[in-house]
């Protein structure tokens, strides 16, 4: 890991210049391998919450990045 | 049972330290070729296959490995990731990731993000540079400059290797 990296002297640590770098290269692709490439950065989320020893109807939380 | 134990490190200890490797022994055989698997979270380029070089893009330097390299990790930074086999060469970009060489020549490149060189799109690779340079140079604090500048570096080894 060389020492001077930018990233690391603003406060990023490499998993997330990593990940920032993988978003960046995705946008570069071409139209067909990007729209492949695209979906997997979207993360979705189904939450329900218990109250009272039973499940409230599910959220869906869609492509939740952070 | 406890005596037998330590009877048994007892002799251990008067054992012959075995050394791992150094620089001064021969690498174990491996052929005369480089096993490489190169994948990605979403699947894999090469798996186990036997290739005569590669080289990789990585943080402390880019580096070509041949067999009987001495065994390394290094971390991942974009550019250009060559693969030689049968003389015939494959380049694909990485975003970032690891590789490991072992000793027995065997090379494991895990990148977050790669595909064939021939699948990005010049133009936008362009257009990216700009607008992440123009990001930077507009940032208003550390951070922000520090992501938009991911995006140069990313961008700018992009636009030359489809140069």
């Amino acid at each position: 890991m060389s020492k001077g990296s930018f990233w690391r002297a603003a406060g990023l640590n490499y998993l997330e210049y990593s990940n920032l770098a993988a978003r960046y290269l995705r946008r570069a692709l071409k139209e067909a391998p990007q729209a492949k490439a695209l979906k997997r950065e979207e993360h979705n989320l189904r939450v329900s919450l218990y109250e009272n020893g039973k499940a409230t109807p599910a959220k869906f939380l869609k492509n939740t990045q952070q | 049972m406890f005596s037998i134990l330590r009877q048994g490190l007892a002799r251990a200890a008067r054992l012959p330290v075995a050394h791992a490797r150094s620089y001064a022994d021969a690498a174990p055989a491996a052929g005369d070729k480089v096993r490489l698997t190169f994948s990605t979270p979403d699947g894999s380029f090469f798996n186990a296959k036997a290739i005569t070089q590669v080289n990789v893009p990585a943080t402390s330097g880019d580096f070509g490995i041949l067999v009987n390299h001495v065994p390394t990790i290094a971390c991942l930074r974009p550019g250009v990731v060559t693969v030689v086999e049968d003389g015939k060469e494959s380049k694909f970009f990485v975003s970032s990731g690891t590789v490991t060489v072992n000793n027995d020549s065997s090379v494991q490149i895990v990148a977050e993000e790669a595909a064939p060189l021939d699948q990005f799109d010049a133009a936008a690779a362009k257009s990216g540079l700009d607008q992440a340079t123009q990001r930077a140079a507009s940032a208003g604090n550390d951070a922000d400059r520090a992501k938009a500048e991911i995006g140069v570096e990313v961008y700018r080894a992009l636009v030359t290797a489809l140069a």
